[in-house]
């Protein structure tokens, strides 16, 4: 699938999601998440940095992700992000939002879902 | 390697962040930049390329200044406090900052080595200044009750203050009922001779 063939509008109201369940299982950097969301989506979606780090300062303020500078010996001090309880709690909802949104197109178009 | 920071510090300047939320926004959408122009130079791109596409990516003045300001209008964080932890004790951010301060001192000697000199010199000046205002002022006379003590002169055509004849001050101390007491002392000098040059001393 082509990234010009998923509707910038689908993309932005997925956001969100994609950055919470990145950083769910453990803390990423900026560059990590855009390359995981490229990689996971296998090109169809990419974050460049004017659109992703916006995004993750949004969800920062909302106190979904907390962002750290950590060290690492021999490397430039780099900011991960982390979920934080709030963030688990809006995942599980948005997750059981997106399943009940696809599950509801998918019976009206008799697209199928994975 | 391109200067990312002075590029992306260009793109922010119409925002007007404050200065350490911009540092630390510069620092890490550079870092994302650099890290993109590697990725492409190892893919077989030229410096050029590269550079071009890692700003392109960056999304250029206007996108990326339009997408943050929407974030960062909002509220501007605030600044962090020397002392106002966000959680823990007192004594958590004490010691923060105590770590914070002795890691500064010890990166600027120069400076650290004016500080405590001023300091020194300073605590040494008042002291100096106390002890002096202390022996004066503050201390009080080893004897009972010497707020109610007075001093004595008589008065002559010559003199407004003279020094009291010694059967005046006898007459005083035994006719006087103001005083429930009188003491009296005379200044003299003493020559004090023994070994070597006589040396006079004052005495009372």
């Amino acid at each position: 699938m082509e990234e010009r063939s998923i509707d910038r509008e689908w993309k932005k109201g997925s956001a969100e999601l994609l950055l919470l369940s990145l950083v769910e299982a453990l803390p990423r950097h900026g560059y990590e998440i855009s390359k995981l969301i490229e990689q996971r989506s296998q090109g169809a979606l990419r974050f460049h940095a004017a659109s992703l780090y916006p995004l993750l300062y949004r969800l920062e303020k909302r106190g979904w992700i907390q962002g750290r500078w950590v060290e690492k010996s021999g490397q430039r001090r780099r900011r991960y992000y982390r979920l934080t309880p709030l963030g688990r709690k809006t995942l599980a909802s948005q997750r059981q939002g997106w399943r009940t949104f696809v599950e509801a197109i998918g019976r009206i178009t008799g697209v199928e879902h994975a | 390697m391109p200067d990312w920071n002075e590029e992306i510090r260009r793109q922010l300047a119409d925002l007007r962040l404050a200065p350490a939320r911009e540092a630390e926004i510069v620092e890490e959408l550079a870092q994302h930049a650099e890290d993109r122009y590697r990725e492409l130079l190892s893919g077989g791109a030229t410096e050029a390329e590269a550079r071009r596409i890692a700003l392109e990516e960056g999304g250029g003045h206007e996108l990326l200044a339009r997408e943050l300001r929407a974030v960062e209008r909002t509220d501007a964080p605030e600044p962090v406090v020397l002392g106002a932890g966000r959680k823990g004790s007192l004594l958590t951010g004490l010691g923060q900052d105590l770590r914070y301060g002795f890691r500064t001192l010890r990166k600027n000697p120069g400076f650290t080595a004016i500080a405590m000199l001023a300091l020194a010199l300073g605590i040494g000046a008042n002291t100096a200044i106390f002890s002096v205002v202390n022996g004066v002022l503050l201390r009080p006379l080893e004897y009972p009750e010497p707020d109610r003590l007075l001093k004595i002169w008589e008065t002559t055509a010559e003199f407004h203050q003279a020094s009291v004849a010694y059967p005046n001050f006898l007459d005083w101390r035994r006719e006087s009922r103001s005083f429930t007491d009188m003491g009296a002392y005379r200044g003299d000098d003493f020559n004090f001779t023994g070994a070597g040059e006589p040396e006079q001393v004052p005495g009372e």
